[in-house]
This record gives structure tokens, C-alpha cells and sequence, in this order.
């Protein structure tokens, strides 16, 4: 929890507050969400929705050893809830005259990788996710994914065979394979 | 040249610059919790994802309560226990009767119940359900005193009269000792039975799964006592009622849940063969069957059937895009009443009718529970005179509707009464008139009741 206690003037600490462990997890939180869901729009949404639910039990969360791990899994379940209404969200998008993909921005390359990324099945998309852009360890990513640690690096495997097949990658440095 | 897999995702993940709107959060929290307390069907808890386009927002639903595969239970499962276990804290009489001294009368006749120290205290106070017992009235809800620090207790208030009211401590509720210690416990609603035993049903929430709990009362709602309820994995009872067979609670599991008990001490569990949640159960005395309201979604069914044979309930249809929070059975017929989003904008309240409790339609005096912004009808009652009573807010204040007859529209009642952040859960009947119940301000209980002309 270091991370997210706010640095008082004369060097010290004080608690762990809910704005700091919210402004330090959102980059990253929307970030991945938008690589997850394949949208930056949804991924906002969802990362609000993922902190209101940390503020409703910030009492606990903040006693917990790996917060991040719990906002993240919050934040995969609810992703993986927008995934199923998807259809009835591009319904919407239609109605209202607005294309399927909003960033519009973005270059090539990045659609490319996030469509790729977004085809992974779900275990797959957030093993690749959690370790190689969370830059989560293999424990923190079976937590967060709710899956054991063989299920992990299984998935992340095949994720990343699935990913090279689009995609010229090296092989991963495993600095991070901390079990 | 091969790329490593790391720079690849984080090329692709956007640069976020943007800091989190921590106010927004914490309102849209703090709103959640009202919105669980007044049962409101179209709460913040069935928010997954909103997809913000040109300001309109898209709701999706929650994965805790979404529509998932059920399969059909093949039949009761009788709970083994022989009846209620003793509680770790045994729970004792504490009355504490006080004389509140409720606000002046408003023109429409109706006057406002706010006693901080009955109906406040650190944490959430919030009222839920109440039941009316001869001249008592028992409202029950969450109150934090009764919980350790940062969590929900059950909580409930007693009357004895219009102006005496008091509020129990956790030495009269039995909150499950070390079982629950890390559990927020929602008490949703309460019933009386024809010998005056009291049942309140809720939740224990476990973080993420759920534990239905039952409370029993044998002393008119002095001590309540913990009885053992079987379910299959997660699952919370969310509203009871009494019916001619023995109570009957409803809620959700791995689907819609019944709950049967002739006394409310042994309970029996079954399912239908649907998705979604129960949210509210009325009786029909005069076609000897309860009438259920599911919600699927944004969608809504009422399921109607025996008290004791939930597997034979069959569905009737509503309106499409109607949210039901709430059902109220009369001998003359029944209402059903909730929101809906014909343009996908702001929620209206709704009210649909029956006089049969099988076949439905949308009562043309809705249109008085429209306006600008949302309309979040939450409960629905029928009083002895045959009003139909609305209530809920309107996302600032509560608000109560109260139609004398079919053929005369809804008028708002007791607007001066409700405050900011009111909002109003459910409306009974006492010996004095009726009795509104909700939450309000700081979290605390708040009711109105109508005054003796």
C-alpha cells in the first residue's frame, strides 16, 4: 500500500485515503480497460464504475494486501458484463448515429492491436493484459482473473501464440514471474 | 523486427491524462446506497457499463444480478434445521420508547417523523420495510450502530403509538456473532403473520457472494432472532409477505428464488424456471395465489401462482421497458409499480393494473408520474379505502402519489415535507392513517405519516 499513501510535508505518511489509491490506479486502470474492451469510452465508464465500488468498500480494500489486484478484478468482471451487452450497446451506437469504434483517432496499428487483443477469449485477453501491461505477477494475476496460477500462465501462453500469429513478438522477458 | 509483447500492448493502451472524477464517484456511491435501500429496481447495482455518447448514457446491467442460465431446481429443498438456533449474542429487551416530536402538519395532512436521535447516528440509518402490528408499527432497515465500524447492521424501529418511537441495539438483534463479523447485514423487508410472529428477510453480503438471513420475532419486534435458512450458493431474500398458506419471500439465487415457510422458522427454497431477480411479493387473497414481480434487465414479468408451488407460477407479460419495483394485491385487483425510459432518457414512473392479477396493463394515470428528470417509483400500496399510493423520489427529494380512485389522477402529497436527498421505500397502513418509510439527509431513517383530520 506505500504506493497510495499521501507524503505529508515533513516527510511523513499519512493514512492510505481513497483519492490517492484512486488517482494512482486510474491511468492504468483505463488503460487496460481500454485494451480489454477494445474502447476508451467504455473503458472510462467502467473504471468510474470499477472506483465507486472501491469507495463503497474502501474500509476493507484499503486493509487489503493487494488492492490493485481487487480494482482490477472488479474492473475485469464488469468488462467482462459489458462484453455480454455489447449487441444491445451498438443498438445504442446506432440510434444515435455514432460507428462502432469512437476512437477514431488512433492509428492503424493500434485498431489492429486492440482487435486483436479484444478477439483473445476473455481468460487469454486478461492473462496477456495483467502480466504484460498491469505488468501484474503470476499470483497477482490469478487473483485479479480469479483463476490458479497454472490457469494463468496456460492462458497467457496461449494468448500470446494466438497474438504472434498477427503480430511478430519476441519472446517476453519473465522478470516478472514472480509465483 | 520482433517486437516485445509489452511495448506492443502499451502502444496500443491509450496515454490516460485524465484524473478521476472522485466526487462523481463518491456521489454516484453514496446514491447506490440509497437506491439499495428504497429497492429501487433501477438502482446504480444494475449499472455495468454506461456508454457516454453526446451526453446520453447506456445502461448496462451488473454481472451480481444480470440475466444468467438457470437451471431448474427439481424440487424443495426442506431446510434441516428444527428451528431457530440460539444466537451468540443472545438478543434482550431493550425498550427505549422516546416521544419524537414530529413536524407540523402540511396542508395535505401529513407530517414528517426526524427524531436524530431515534432515527440517526454515525453511518447509515435507513428504513426499508414496515409492517403494521395492531397499533405498532415495526420499520426495519440498516443501521450502522448495530455493526462494527464502516459496516451495515440490521436495523429496526418500533411505535406504540404515532409520536413514540424507539430503535433497537444490537443487543435485541441477533447479527450472527463471528459468521457475519466481515458482512454488511441488509434486513429488506418485514411481515406479520396471523399469529403475530414477524419475519424479516435480507442479506448478508459476503463479498462477493450473498447469504440470505431471516429474522423471527415472537414478542411483536422486541428481540429478533436469526433463523437458518438453506441456499445454494449465492443467493438474498429481498421481500416477504404473508399469505393464507404461511409466508413467502422472494429474491435471487442463481436466479429468481422463492422461499416458503408456514411459520417462519423452517424455510423451504425453490426456483423458477426464469433469469433475473424476484424483488417484491404480494398476496391475492381473493384468487388464493401470490403475485411476484422479476425483473430481466430493463424488462419486468409477474409471476403468479400458489404460495407453496413456485415450480407451477407462470409469467404474464407487462410493457416493454418497464422496471417493476413493486406489486400491491387488493380484492378488487392489483398495481404493479416502477420506472421505464420510453425515449431511453430520464425515468418515469409507472404504474400497471390488473383486476384479475393475470393480465396487465399501463394505468393512463402514469402520467402524472412523469416530469423532468427522473421519476424513481419504488413502492406501491393500496390502502383499506382503496387509494393507490406511490412513492419514491425524484433523484432530490421523496415523493408520495396518492390516486383515491381509478378514475381521478395521482396528486403529490407532502412535498413540503420531504428534504433534500429523501427518498421514500415503502407504504403501509397503521391505525392512525398512512405510514411512509424511508431515508433522507445524512443517512438517517426518516417517515411520514399521514395525520388523524
Amino acid at each position: 500500500m506505500e504506493e497510495f499513501r499521501r507524503h505529508a510535508p515533513d516527510g511523513g505518511e499519512t493514512a492510505v485515503d481513497f483519492e490517492a489509491f484512486a488517482y494512482d490506479q486510474h491511468p492504468r486502470l483505463v488503460a487496460s480497460l481500454t485494451l480489454y474492451c477494445g474502447d476508451r469510452w467504455v473503458a472510462e465508464e467502467l473504471a468510474q464504475e470499477a472506483l465507486v465500488r472501491v469507495w463503497e468498500r474502501w474500509d476493507r480494500v484499503a486493509a487489503m494486501v493487494a488492492p490493485r489486484s481487487w480494482l482490477h478484478r472488479v474492473s475485469i468482471n464488469l468488462a467482462n458484463s459489458w462484453w455480454r451487452r455489447r449487441q444491445a450497446e451498438r443498438r445504442a451506437y446506432r440510434r444515435i448515429g455514432v460507428g462502432d469504434d469512437p476512437n477514431e483517432a488512433d492509428s492503424a496499428e493500434v485498431h489492429a492491436v486492440r482487435a486483436a487483443v479484444s478477439r483473445l477469449p476473455a481468460s487469454q485477453r486478461g492473462a496477456v493484459i495483467c502480466r504484460y501491461f498491469l505488468e501484474f505477477s503470476v499470483a497477482e494475476t490469478a487473483e485479479a482473473l480469479n483463476l490458479t496460477p497454472g490457469s494463468v500462465k496456460s492462458a497467457t501462453h496461449r494468448g500470446l501464440a494466438t497474438l504472434r500469429e498477427q503480430f511478430d513478438l519476441s519472446d517476453p522477458e519473465e522478470a516478472h514471474d514472480v509465483p | 523486427m520482433s517486437r516485445d509483447v509489452r511495448r506492443l500492448l502499451g502502444n496500443a493502451a491509450p496515454e490516460v491524462r485524465t484524473l478521476p472524477d472522485v466526487a462523481a464517484i463518491e456521489q454516484r456511491a453514496r446514491g447506490r446506497r440509497y437506491r439499495r435501500i428504497a429497492g429501487v429496481a433501477v438502482s446504480a447495482s444494475l449499472v455495468a457499463a454506461a456508454v457516454v455518447v453526446a451526453g446520453a448514457a447506456w445502461l448496462g446491467q451488473d454481472s451480481a444480478n444480470g440475466p444468467v442460465a438457470v437451471q431448474p431446481v427439481p424440487g424443495p429443498t426442506q431446510t434441516t434445521s428444527p428451528g431457530p438456533r440460539p444466537s451468540e449474542t443472545a438478543p434482550s429487551p431493550v425498550p427505549r420508547p422516546t416521544e419524537t416530536a414530529p413536524s407540523p402538519a402540511s396542508a395535505d395532512g401529513w407530517q414528517r417523523v426526524d427524531d436524530p436521535a431515534v432515527f440517526g447516528g454515525p453511518g447509515l440509518q435507513a428504513a426499508a420495510g414496515a409492517a403494521a402490528v395492531g397499533e405498532a408499527v415495526v420499520v426495519v432497515g440498516v443501521d450502522a450502530a448495530n455493526a462494527a465500524d464502516g459496516q451495515v447492521g440490521p436495523g429496526v424501529w418500533l411505535s406504540d403509538g404515532p409520536d413514540r418511537w424507539h430503535r433497537l441495539d444490537a443487543s435485541a438483534i441477533d447479527t450472527g456473532g463471528a459468521e457475519f463479523e466481515d458482512a454488511d447485514l441488509w434486513m429488506r423487508d418485514v411481515a406479520v403473520g396471523d399469529d403475530g410472529t414477524l419475519v424479516g428477510v435480507g442479506f448478508a453480503n459476503l463479498d462477493p457472494d450473498e447469504q440470505p438471513l431471516v429474522w423471527r420475532s415472537d414478542d411483536g419486534g422486541q428481540t429478533w432472532s436469526l433463523v437458518p435458512v438453506e441456499a445454494s450458493g449465492s443467493a438474498a431474500m429481498e421481500a416477504v409477505t404473508w399469505t393464507d398458506h404461511g409466508f413467502v419471500a422472494v429474491g435471487r439465487a442463481a436466479g429468481p428464488a422463492v422461499w416458503t415457510s408456514t411459520n417462519g422458522a423452517q424455510w423451504t427454497q425453490h426456483s423458477l424456471p426464469a433469469e433475473g431477480q424476484l424483488v417484491d411479493v404480494a398476496w391475492d387473497a381473493g384468487h388464493d395465489r401470490v403475485v411476484a414481480a422479476l425483473v430481466i434487465g430493463d424488462s419486468s414479468q409477474l409471476w403468479t401462482g400458489q404460495p407453496d408451488q413456485p415450480s407451477e407460477w407462470s409469467p404474464a407479460e407487462l410493457p416493454p421497458e418497464v422496471e417493476v419495483a413493486s406489486v400491491a394485491m387488493s380484492s378488487s385487483g392489483g398495481y404493479a409499480a416502477g420506472v421505464t425510459r420510453p425515449d431511453g432518457a430520464d425515468y418515469d414512473g409507472i404504474l400497471v393494473a390488473s383486476s384479475d392479477g393475470l393480465s396487465w396493463q399501463a394505468d393512463p394515470r402514469s402520467e402524472a408520474l412523469g416530469g423532468r428528470g427522473d421519476q424513481l417509483v419504488g413502492t406501491v400500496f393500496i390502502s383499506s379505502d382503496g387509494r393507490a399510493v406511490v412513492a419514491g423520489d425524484d433523484d432530490r427529494t421523496g415523493r408520495i402519489w396518492i390516486s383515491p380512485n381509478p378514475d381521478t389522477h395521482f396528486e403529490s402529497v407532502a412535498e413540503p415535507l420531504f428534504p433534500a436527498e429523501s427518498r421514500v421505500s415503502t407504504v403501509i397502513e397503521g391505525t392512525h392513517g398512512l405510514i411512509a418509510v424511508g431515508a433522507a439527509g445524512a443517512d438517517d431513517v426518516m417517515i411520514w405519516q399521514e395525520v388523524n383530520q
